[in-house]
């Protein structure tokens, strides 16, 4: 329709409803001369706790969508940290936080579905269902646990023998594999082992340096472990490391997430 | 098929997905909507307000209420910043608890965690500083901490360690901070400029007296460079703490340059003893605080095999200062609610 008749049309048809507004309203008496107040209950500001997001552990999980896939219901979620950064540090990704949701429970006008969530870097929880369920009974998802990256950061001592080996607790241990004195250099390589688990991630969990200033540098090995060199031919006894590790701890809950405002897709 | 072709056509399969709905509804990337039909309703909404205006001029005897404002009352909060159910603050923006603890051969770890309070950024503020902890024995000993140990990657996390072994879980009845740590940083350095060293041929060792010896850094706290020897195959360098306050810590990366104000600078790859983390992005360590009083460096011919002997050169030594001194600090954090791992061994 050509613009001007547009704006014609417009003018007439607000015209014709106010006038009839004015006609058919009733003559109601002034309102008194006062102002009403309300009195609402205080706020605080909040950064880290908008509506509809649960806290975890130090995390908040902010709901993304609900969809039905191939016989499962996804719930993919976001997860921002409330705790601080660490001193000198700052990550762009806020992925990189230190709580992983594992095990949800899917709540329905029909009863309860477990679900799962596949890996820490994996922000989606997956409820299998049966043929002809319908996202509209579903009342709620509970987060019944998640694992918290703990670090662990300390000295060690251990014997410079080929075969030593630390308990580090949680049934992790750290291994003297080889011990290769040399003309200017002794190269030391260690082996991390813990508990297999696919949900979290192994690269990083665990490095080892030398401690004083004879140890150069650590690489770390293809397989759970590092490779320390150290100046002179000589092997103390003991071997002072120091250790960084990771462990995902695993945690249970009844954490009650919001669903207000979700996207059910 | 998105709500607005020309976008869908327009976006970039490398376009960056943007996973955060906290960052895109902060961002208000929430995408285009259609507002369709704008110059209808702009012109109904026209029509409606003259037709009222000649409603009003024509009714002026009408009475009318002077004010129908409606005047909503904020009650100010009166309780302070708020923290998640569990949590025990330290000071008037941050908050911790006790998550774990490990009880292992070795020694004891109790991991917290910390968070900001609802009013703070936690984007663009300050973590915790690290401090002096100590763990309370029900049998009213008081094991003080030795070491923290963070990872960059978990936010808010830090594992203290206390050297205290064979205790079993009942035996632990509080952990509290005694010392909230206040960390300083400064660069110093000090010049042989007046008098330039000759280092010998031979590879013997010389001892250099820098132009200063002792750097006042703030607080209480003094650098002091307690020897500084140097020979053509390597240079030696140790220094302490000193000043009043006898519980600062600090950590010390220093550089050396040598120059005969001809040939071109010779540098130094610099090694120190306590040793630290010296991964690509950590170079003062992964510890929140330094945790000696005295220290060494050493420092390797970056160019070549030995710097330069028989010609007078002058010595600059650059150092890099981190340090640490501790505010009083009478907080004291449950464990009841953290778990508890014995490990064997």
């Amino acid at each position: 329709m050509p613009r001007p008749l547009v704006i014609a049309v417009g003018l007439l048809t607000g015209a014709a409803l106010a006038a009839t507004g004015i006609v058919l309203a009733p003559n109601s008496p002034p309102e008194p001369d006062i102002a009403a107040t309300t009195t609402v209950p205080a706020v605080p500001q909040s950064w880290w706790v908008d509506p509809h997001e649960t806290i975890v552990a130090s995390s908040a999980v902010v709901p993304g969508e609900l969809s039905l896939e191939d016989g499962e219901v996804v719930f993919r979620y976001d997860l921002v940290s409330i705790g601080p950064m660490m001193r000198g540090f700052v990550f762009e990704d806020d992925h990189l936080i230190g709580v992983a949701p594992e095990t949800w429970t899917l709540l329905t006008t029909d009863g309860e579905y477990p679900g799962t969530t596949s890996t820490i870097t994996s922000f989606e929880a997956r409820f299998p269902v049966e043929d002809g369920f319908l996202l509209e009974s579903v009342t709620g998802i509970r987060l019944d646990g998640y694992r918290l990256r703990i670090p662990y950061t300390y000295h060690l001592e251990m014997p410079p023998t080929e075969g030593a080996q630390v308990e580090l607790g949680d049934d992790r241990t750290l291994a003297l594999v080889t011990l290769l004195p040399q003309a200017t250099s002794v190269v030391v390589q260690l082996r991390f082992s813990q508990p297999d688990d696919p949900f979290s991630t192994h690269s990083t969990d665990m490095t080892v340096t030398g401690v004083g200033a004879e140890w150069l540098r650590t690489t770390n090995l293809q397989i759970s472990g590092s490779e320390l060199f150290r100046i002179g031919p000589d092997v103390p006894d003991p071997l002072v490391l120091r250790v960084h590790s990771i462990y995902w701890i695993p945690y249970q809950a009844a954490i009650d997430i919001d669903l207000g405002g979700i996207d059910r897709g | 098929m998105a709500d607005d072709p020309l976008h869908e056509l327009l976006t970039s399969p490398l376009e960056p997905v943007q996973r955060s709905s906290r960052r895109a509804r902060d961002a208000g990337t929430s995408g285009p909507t259609r507002t369709g039909g704008p110059w209808l309703v702009v012109a109904m909404v026209a029509g409606a307000a003259i037709v009222f205006a000649g409603y009003l001029l024509a009714d002026e005897n009408t009475p009318v209420p002077t004010s129908l404002a409606t005047t909503t009352t904020m009650t100010l909060a009166e309780s302070g910043p708020g923290f998640p159910d569990g949590f025990t603050p330290i000071d008037g923006h941050m908050a911790i608890r006790v998550v774990r603890v490990l009880i292992r051969g070795d020694a004891t770890f109790v991991t917290m965690s910390t968070v900001f309070a609802d009013t703070v950024d936690t984007e663009t503020s300050v973590g915790f500083p690290g401090g002096r902890w100590d763990l309370v024995l029900t049998d009213g000993r008081r094991i003080t901490s030795t070491f923290e140990g963070v990872d960059a990657l978990s936010r808010g996390y830090v594992s203290v360690r206390f050297e205290v072994t064979g205790i079993a879980a009942d035996d632990i009845a509080s952990v509290a901070l005694t010392g909230l740590a206040e960390r300083l940083s400064n660069v110093v350095d000090t010049s042989q400029a007046a008098d330039p060293v000759t280092l010998p041929e031979d590879g013997s060792e010389i001892v250099i007296i820098p132009a200063t010896t002792r750097f006042d850094l703030d607080a209480g706290v003094a650098l002091a460079i307690d020897e500084f020897a140097l020979s053509t195959t390597g240079g030696r360098l140790l220094w302490s703490l000193d000043g009043d306050d006898p519980d600062a810590v600090a950590a010390v990366f220093p550089t050396l340059t040598l120059s005969n104000g001809e040939d071109p600078d010779q540098f130094s790859i610099t090694r120190i003893d306590p040793g630290e983390f010296r991964f690509s992005f950590a170079t003062l360590g992964l510890g929140l605080s330094p945790s000696t009083r005295a220290g060494a460096a050493y420092f390797d011919p970056q160019q070549g095999a030995t710097f330069t002997g028989g010609v007078p050169m002058t010595t600059n030594l650059e150092m890099e200062v981190a340090w640490v001194v501790f505010g009083p600090a009478d907080v004291t954090l449950p464990v009841d609610t953290a778990s508890f791992t014995v490990a064997a061994g």
